[in-house]
């Protein structure tokens, strides 16, 4: 080819690509409003929106895997809590010193309308049909469950406590939520799994202190519980 | 009057390279610091003085700032020498243009630790400060614009350099705009935000820097510019034929319909294939003068397009298949590549620049390179390092928490020492960095009695 024409092995290529490039796009941001729900994008979840970058969240955590690596995704965190941990989560943001003592969250003064409004806005993100991404909430490869659950089964504490719509009746459901009800601090919990009867003299619950748990294993377990994950 | 305005052009551009150095020097720490959280653990009032995400916006941010800055400077250095120019358009623009992007970019910067933010990862600055870059920006464009078009006018010198490396600049400002605005839909808002990063630092930017390194190799190596000529357009248009589809592989999981899957990563697995390109092509025109290839700024380039090619060919192109990119989307993998390919693709690639073209201002014929060759082994050795730890990292992140299904704090306990590693290397490659912006500062001739 003449040297005149070489810059045709360039201009080319970028027009073709580029052209598929605007062909496709014009497509996909059609179905984008149908796949996030758009229509439940009212005032406030856009609120939401505007809170989350207020405080600058998403160089912390992610939003669809974007962002932060710090801390975890946020996309489908709602999903997690769900409607009835909605007040949990909400405590989670405003008092993070609470609720983490190793890597921590910084302590934002999130006013009480933006805070509803992040929650509504975490809850529309959460349903956005993003091909079934991240993988612990996936519909196909699901939550497999970590070293705190696997903890329950292997002590049997499934027998009688429900975790995760798994388990037993006969005891209460072990949310985060519940636990943070029931017990005033860790070390609280950590006393009453050792023996219930200290904390609770009515309670039924055996005692599973020193024969059933090392004490690496009860840390773990204890840290599980409060922490709901 | 002619004398005085040569100095002019190259002053001004030597002051870019200078503010390019100081903001970089200045990235370093804060990168360290982002390390180290992931080790340690900070009080509370350490993290409410300086969170992660405050470090993280000053780390990228400076990034981006000295990186425009540094390919500006060559920029205007490109117009001038390939228009046979011994000044570009306006001097004054370009020092008054520095100053804009300096106050921006620098105002933004301290804005972050008030809580001045858009809250858009890399895209931060606020709405004000971006008015202050565009107008910087189209300073910029008319400047070097001008440039080129005397250089044609007055020597019909407008050389296939010229016409990529104006594309890149004309490309990279026209993308800036879509990430300026609030989008109420997350999923749009990302469309945009890709717009902006994917297609700079896989469309523009690389125009810019296979310019650069085209321009490089036409002056230091003396290969015939023919030959030059058809590998830049051959390379630039595989790049752009690529990646602008490519941006496809961003798609997969923001809410985009599945069919980007298959295009993402058809047009992804061809992305290594322009670095494989650009990486045959410098090594073979470097070998053409093999003192120049074993010397200081021989040894930036090819480094550069070596990791450039693994960094953001081989290990970014792995990440891309979409039933990997499953699994690892969003863990420290992303950050090992992301660190190596930046380091590969542009950083080297401004060393060079700044060690030819400061140099050169200085008047020095015979660099004493034996500083820079120390510094460049510390700063490169690091950074493998640190890509290796994050890699160790990642792997232990994806095996946890993604496919074993464990929560995302607990995998991250697992994370800790590799996490603590890379900071160790970040200040390594610091240490490295600090001997290199000094050599540069006080560049000299090598003695005779030195050899």
């Amino acid at each position: 080819m003449k040297e005149k024409y070489l810059w045709l092995w360039f201009i080319l290529p970028t027009l073709i690509s580029a052209a598929v490039l605007v062909g496709l796009l014009k497509h996909s941001i059609k179905e984008i409003p149908i796949r996030t729900n758009a229509d439940l994008l009212t005032e406030k979840v856009v609120a939401g929106k505007v809170a989350l970058q207020k405080y600058n969240c998403n160089d912390c955590h992610t939003f669809f895997g974007i962002g932060g690596y710090y801390a975890p995704d946020l996309t489908k965190i709602y999903r997690k809590y769900g409607d009835g941990g909605r007040e949990l989560l909400k405590d989670v943001i405003l008092n993070p010193e609470k609720h983490f003592t190793g890597r921590r969250m910084k302590k934002f003064n999130i006013t009480d309308s933006e805070i509803e409004a992040m929650m509504d806005y975490l809850r529309w993100t959460s349903n956005i049909n993003n091909n079934d991404w991240p993988p612990v909430y996936s519909e196909k490869y699901g939550r497999k469950g970590n070293g705190g659950s696997n903890l329950l089964k292997a002590k049997k504490c499934l027998l009688c406590h429900r975790y995760n719509g798994e388990g037993g009746g006969a005891g209460p459901a072990l949310s985060a939520d519940f636990i943070r009800k029931s017990f005033d601090s860790k070390d609280s919990l950590r006393k009453f799994i050792i023996n219930p009867q200290s904390g609770n003299k009515d309670s039924l619950m055996l005692p599973y202190g020193g024969a059933e748990f090392t004490e690496k294993e009860l840390d773990d377990l204890v840290k599980f519980l409060w922490e709901g994950r | 009057m002619g004398g005085q305005m040569i100095m002019d052009s190259k002053k001004v551009i030597y002051f870019y390279f200078i503010i390019a150095l100081v903001l970089f020097s200045l990235q370093l720490p804060f990168g360290i610091y982002l390390a180290s959280s992931y080790a340690l653990s900070y009080p509370q009032w350490v993290v409410d003085l300086i969170p992660f995400s405050t470090a993280r916006a000053v780390h990228t941010n400076l990034l981006v700032l000295w990186m425009l800055l540094g390919f500006m400077g060559g920029g205007y250095f490109i117009a001038m020498a390939e228009g046979g120019l011994n000044k570009i358009f306006s001097p004054f623009l370009a020092l008054l243009q520095l100053i804009i992007l300096f106050i921006a970019g620098v105002t933004g910067i301290i804005g972050f630790f008030f809580g001045w933010t858009q809250g858009r990862p890399l895209l931060e600055l606020p709405f004000q400060m971006d008015l202050l870059v565009i107008l910087g920006a189209v300073i910029f464009l008319l400047n070097i614009t001008a440039t080129m078009y005397r250089g044609w006018v007055q020597n019909r010198k407008f050389s296939a350099i010229s016409f990529i490396l104006l594309l890149g600049v004309i490309f990279t400002a026209l993308l800036y705009i879509p990430g300026i605005f609030f989008y109420k839909n997350i999923t749009m808002d990302w469309t945009a935000w890709w717009v902006v990063i994917h297609l700079w630092v896989e469309g523009s930017w690389e125009l810019i820097a296979s310019a650069v390194l085209a321009f490089l190799l036409a002056v230091l190596t003396g290969v015939d510019r023919k030959a030059i000529n058809k590998w830049l357009y051959i390379e630039a248009g595989l790049v752009l034929f690529t990646g602008i589809v490519g941006i496809g592989h961003h798609f997969y999981w923001t809410g985009h319909p599945d069919y980007w899957l298959w295009i993402g990563a058809s047009f992804s697995v061809l992305e290594p294939l322009p670095l494989l390109l650009m990486y045959w092509d410098a090594k073979r025109h470097l070998e053409h003068k093999p003192e120049f290839l074993s010397s200081l700024v021989g040894t930036l380039m090819f480094w550069s397009v070596v990791l450039h090619f693994i960094g953001a060919g081989v290990w970014g192109g792995f990440m891309t298949l979409p039933f990997v990119n499953y699994w690892t989307h969003g863990t420290q993998l992303t950050v090992s590549h992301g660190h190596l390919a930046f380091y590969g693709a542009f950083a080297l690639l401004l060393f060079a620049v700044f060690y030819v073209l400061m140099s050169q201002f200085k008047g020095i014929k015979n660099l004493f390179e034996k500083r820079g060759v120390i510094s460049f082994k510390i700063m490169t050795g690091s950074m493998i390092a640190m890509t290796l730890f994050f890699l160790m990292a990642g792997t232990i992140q994806v095996c946890l928490e993604r496919i074993a299904g464990w929560s995302y704090v607990e995998a991250q306990e697992w994370m800790r020492w590799w996490m603590g590693f890379a900071a160790i290397a970040g200040a390594g490659f610091a240490a490295g960095a600090a001997i290199m912006v000094y050599d540069l500062f006080f560049l000299k001739e090598k003695s005779l009695n030195s050899k």
